[in-house]
């Protein structure tokens, strides 16, 4: 029974106190008595249905037979070759989950975002090499899977995208590793982001959406385009409800072995609601909730849009009539939660709530107090709650959020609608009743609800774009040509003046950016030449009335994005350079260079020199005014570059995850004093540990960048404990005052001590932390190390 | 339009004074209090700061130093403060930043310029410009200068001082300032003279005086175990608390070792007490003795 692998089985003891037992080597100790409970167990661990490796090499040789066998209808073929799919990625019902519908990945298949930087028709090299080597594959089944990868390796949407570049482009866009080597730029192929229309979901279901697609239908030829995809679209409707009714049957196992009458009644109600939901739409929250999490779950989204709204009503009616209360309406989220945790997209799972634009603006309130709640019980990484409010909202929602994130919980995030709906109008060029919808997904990005999409389809490193310039177009790392072609380097002589200096850097960028431009509209063109995501398009406007695809002509603003990194560290550099280099002339250009190239081990007092001169986070002109030059000249350019596209826009996205850390590695020591190998600032922030002039400066910097010539910035902000609780009115008027001068967004962390031993450990990255004690000068990290234990264990601050 | 010697300026200050603040922290004091946990403030002279713990034996300051103050020891750099001129020449060349100047020119429009970049927090929350130190009327024409500053532009202020100045100093800021946060430190003339190195008349008087006047007041009651936590002083604070009725409010400032390594850093021993750092539960219980005494107005 080696299946069930050892981490299933932890998480799944830790979660539901299911009684195990475990060997020394991690596994299920089977005798003849209890296969009965193995059963039992084999269902309750969250794995796939088809565990069995043979079984799932069978699945992978159909859908490949039938992808190939389908050819002239993108739509057909993708309804077909999903039939099938769907099996080899549904998982069995834990004994903790009150809905259906938690999948994973198989490893080959269609999807519009893979786990292996994949989209469209993918595999995954990594997941087909431990099939491949799994013991129990049978040799005939080996020979098959051989054969299968052998054909996608050719096949995949992303290898026949790549081979429609020029020669130019190949050079400039080598590379989708991000993570394991150095570059400018990096590709990424994806089509993430979609925010489907969960209210018109929850209000048509599933009939009601067959109807308006059978409507649309009716106005077409039975030889056109558009015919065809409205039968694609039915048939995958049908899909939906082959899953209902596959999780029936499982329920029906389920209930011959349940002794637990509270779990029995759970499971007999999760089937009835899958009994119903091919045929009506929902008429209670619970209902709703599991046609969301499984419609969601058949389109592989990773995000959950507005969904107060989308349940608002149902809530209503289920409240009026008694059937529900707050209690179990929060019983219910958390299992929905613990769901979208088990999916585990970390960078992604967003789910909005409040903003203007909302029907049914009083219970969808309610929703979002009873989601803000069920955050704060189930204390988990994801979903990734996030608030939008604006003047004149129900106050609860903002004041619940804050207590909330009091107690040192990372959600819900801030978002400021009287900044965000206009600076959309500005980004998007477009009218206010479009922009009131504006949200977000995954690690920021902004997004119009199921109008827009806005994928990010490359990573831009500015640091690494300036420091190969630095070296006159080698890569310090790799030794190698990088960036732009080398003869257009003469123009900008050895640097004499900033200003060459300067215009080099942009002109770097500008190269690069030129390319990502093509390049995002090149990947959109081939993934809506591939399929038409069929599940994705249903719910986003206005696919189903143009009868086209999402990515085909069917969405509203097709948008692309482009993420920037190394934004800070490269203002900070500047920063340096002119002061040092060319205005006080106490180092040149050289030893500066030199410098870098020796990690600065060959001269530490020219790092403090870099180090000392003032950085971006601390309201001061000379650095801030350099932010805001390297900010207007990414942004504007890109969004010009848009323009020659065939998207409705084309945005830098100025956000979080680990890229900023794992492209750091691979980047070498940088003017601004950042060693080698260390992390690129996240975010709009400044460098870590470069703010050291208290938040008030902090905000002030952080304001100064313009927010409507992007689609999207994170803003991390962390505040201790005793400040955030203990003096609530005060922070209060502190954020008050952030938003009114235009602030955006707030992603909040409340450190408790034990994060205070943090700064003990990292005091660069915490210059900040005053101790918070009348008329006394000084910051904790400059503190002896016996008195910052003693601050930790005594004062609150 | 005058300068002075800043030591530091920290923002979104919540224990000093009304609000939001930036508090000014200015060089100079005309007392020498044993518990001080700014020591680096009462000297009015920019002067070096030394960080062992920071040092890399680098030797790179040896060399440059004019004075020859420095030289080589076994782990770190050893520095002789009594021939330091605080040229700062040392502070330019050290990798680590085990050298620091506690104290720079800065002139008061500079410092106003800086203070009203948080002007909205200070609008939304009824704060401002606190003036501490030190001693902050020790500078005073460079204090008077700062305050008018801040007036012209509409900025609340408020000074944070130990009141061992002369009264004619009060009396050069008494139309600038909006409140002021007054030290008591210990009731017996003698036993002040002996922890701070002067008498209290002085002090007391330019309460009295200040009281006249239209600001709001506080006093602040550092309290020291050992030292002035006994009833004779406790009751001069009660005393005072009668009065002075005019007395916003009175706080206890329980005594910290927080400053301590500021003292080694400018080549000083530390002060210290048995007891160290105040407990939050006997600060709760001198409050609450206080109150049983009938002080008025405490906070």
């Amino acid at each position: 029974m080696k299946t069930i692998t050892r981490r299933n089985f932890l998480i799944n003891s830790i979660k539901t106190s299911t009684i195990l037992f475990l060997s020394s080597n991690g596994l299920v100790k089977l005798n003849s008595q209890n296969t009965q409970n193995m059963k039992t167990l084999q269902l309750a661990s969250n794995n796939r249905v088809i565990s069995d490796p043979n079984q799932q090499v069978d699945n992978l040789l159909a859908f490949t037979k039938k992808y190939q066998e389908i050819k002239g209808n993108n739509a057909l073929r993708e309804a077909e070759c999903y039939k099938i799919q769907w099996k080899s990625m549904i998982c069995n019902i834990a004994s903790d989950d009150l809905f259906v519908g938690l999948t994973k990945q198989p490893a080959i298949g269609f999807l519009p975002q893979s786990n292996e930087s994949s989209m469209c028709y993918y595999m995954h090299p990594n997941a087909l090499g431990k099939l491949e080597n799994n013991t129990d594959l049978k040799s005939e089944r080996k020979k098959i899977l051989k054969e299968i990868v052998e054909f996608w390796e050719k096949n995949n949407t992303v290898k026949l995208a790549k081979e429609t570049y020029d020669s130019e482009m190949t050079k400039v866009l080598p590379s989708d590793h991000y993570f394991g080597e150095s570059g400018i730029v990096f590709t990424l192929w994806r089509m993430s982001g979609v925010q489907m229309d969960y209210e018109k979901l929850v209000r048509l279901g599933i009939p009601g959406l067959r109807a308006e697609i059978a409507d649309y239908q009716k106005q077409v030829s039975k030889n056109s385009d558009e015919y065809s995809l409205y039968k694609a679209m039915l048939l995958a409707l049908d899909t939906f409800a082959d899953v209902c009714q596959f999780y029936c049957a499982q329920i029906d196992t389920l209930l011959e072995t349940e002794t637990t009458a509270g779990r029995k009644s759970d499971l007999q109600i999760m089937k009835q609601i899958l009994l119903k939901l091919p045929e009506n739409k929902p008429e209670t929250l619970r209902e709703a909730i599991q046609l969301v999490y499984l419609y969601n779950a058949l389109d592989s989204s990773r995000n959950y849009g507005r969904l107060d709204e989308a349940l608002a009503t149902v809530y209503e009616a289920d409240i009026k009539i008694n059937h529900i209360n707050e209690e179990e309406a929060v019983r219910l989220f958390s299992s929905f939660w613990r769901l979208i945790s088990k999916r585990n997209y970390r960078y992604d799972s967003r789910i909005i709530i409040g903003g203007k634009g909302r029907i049914n603006e009083a219970y969808s309130d309610k929703i979002a107090l009873l989601m803000i709640e069920t955050t704060r019980q189930v204390k988990d990484i994801v979903p990734q709650l996030a608030l939008r409010f604006y003047n004149g909202q129900n106050p609860e929602l903002y004041h619940n959020a804050l207590n909330v994130i009091g107690e040192g919980n990372p959600f819900p995030m801030l978002y400021n609608d009287e900044v965000n709906i206009p600076s959309a109008m500005k980004a998007f060029n477009i009218p206010y009743n479009e922009a009131v919808h504006i949200i977000q997904y995954g690690c920021g990005e902004y997004v119009l609800n199921h109008r827009s999409v806005g994928t990010p389809s490359a990573v831009i490193s500015l640091l690494q774009a300036l420091i190969v310039i630095l070296h006159k177009g080698i890569d310090p790392i790799s030794g190698k040509h990088m960036g732009m072609p080398l003869d257009r380097y003469s123009k900008y002589g050895n640097f004499e003046t900033y200003d060459q200096l300067w215009k080099a850097y942009c002109e770097q960028v500008e190269y690069h950016v030129d390319f990502l431009a093509r390049h995002e509209q090149l990947e959109y063109d081939f993934a809506g030449k591939s399929a038409p995501f069929l599940y994705s398009s249903m719910l986003m406007d206005d696919c189903i009335k143009r009868g086209k695809g999402i990515y085909s002509g069917g969405i509203r603003y097709l948008g692309g994005t482009l993420e920037a990194y190394g934004n800070s560290n490269v203002a900070d550099s500047f920063t340096a350079i002119k002061k040092l280099v060319y205005d006080e002339r106490k180092i040149s250009l050289e030893q500066l260079v030199k410098a870098l190239n020796s990690n600065f081990t060959s001269d530490e007092l020219l790092r403090k020199m870099l180090l000392d001169c003032p950085k971006y986070g601390n309201d001061i002109k000379e650095a801030d005014d350099n932010l805001v030059k390297i900010h207007e000249h990414i942004c504007n350019y890109t969004k010009d570059q848009g323009k020659k596209t065939n998207m409705h826009s084309y945005l830098v996205v100025v956000i979080n995850n680990d890229a900023n850390t794992l492209m750091g590695a691979h980047t070498a020591a940088s003017p601004d004093g950042r060693k080698a190998n260390t992390y690129l600032n996240p975010g709009n922030a400044p460098v870590g540990g470069a703010d050291k002039n208290g938040v008030t400066a902090f905000f002030n910097s952080i304001l100064k960048p313009r927010t409507e010539i992007h689609a999207g910035a994170v803003q991390n902000m962390k505040f201790s404990k005793e400040l955030f609780n203990e003096y609530r009115d005060q922070l209060e008027i502190l954020m008050k005052t952030f938003w009114q001068k235009g602030g955006a967004q707030a992603m909040f962390t409340v450190v408790g001590r034990e994060d205070l031993q943090q700064a003990m450990l990292y005091p660069e990255r915490y210059q900040n932390l005053i101790v918070r004690v009348g008329g006394f000068s000084e910051r904790f990290v400059n503190l002896p190390r016996h008195t910052q234990d003693e601050i930790l264990s005594r004062t609150l601050y | 339009m005058t300068s002075g010697i800043v030591f530091d300026i920290q923002k979104f200050a919540l224990h000093d004074g009304p609000g939001i603040r930036t508090v000014v922290f200015l060089k100079g004091c005309s007392l020498k209090c044993s518990w001080c946990c700014n020591p680096e403030s009462q000297s009015i002279n920019p002067q070096i700061g030394f960080m062992q713990r920071k040092c890399t034996n680098c030797g790179n300051c040896i060399s440059i130093c004019p004075s020859k103050c420095l030289s080589k020891g076994d782990s770190f750099t050893m520095l002789d403060f009594t021939k330091c001129i605080s040229c700062g020449l040392c502070v330019d060349v050290c990798p680590s930043g085990a050298l620091k100047m506690f104290g720079y020119h800065k002139s008061a429009e500079e410092v106003i310029e800086e203070v009203l970049k948080d002007e909205s927090y200070f609008n939304n929350s009824n704060g401002g410009l606190t003036l501490s130190g030190g001693e902050p009327l020790a500078q005073i024409n460079f204090a008077v200068d700062i305050l008018k500053l801040a007036k012209q532009r509409g900025l609340n202020t408020c000074i944070e001082t130990a009141g061992n100045i002369p009264q004619s100093s009060f009396e050069k800021v008494l139309p600038y300032v909006d409140s002021y946060l007054f030290d008591y430190k210990i009731t017996n003339s003698d036993i002040h003279k002996t922890y701070t190195g002067s008498t209290n008349e002085l002090i007391l008087s330019n309460l009295h005086y200040l009281t006249t006047g239209n600001a709001s007041i506080h006093l602040r009651c550092p309290i020291i175990t050992g030292i002035n936590d006994n009833d004779d002083h406790l009751a001069g604070i009660v005393s005072i608390s009668k009065r002075l009725p005019k007395l916003k409010s009175i706080e206890l400032m329980s005594y910290h070792e927080y400053g301590a390594d500021k003292y080694l850093q400018i080549g000083r021993k530390p002060f210290r007490i048995e007891t160290g750092t105040v407990l939050k539960k006997q600060k709760e219980e001198w409050r609450t003795k206080l109150i049983k005494m009938g002080c008025e107005n405490l906070i």
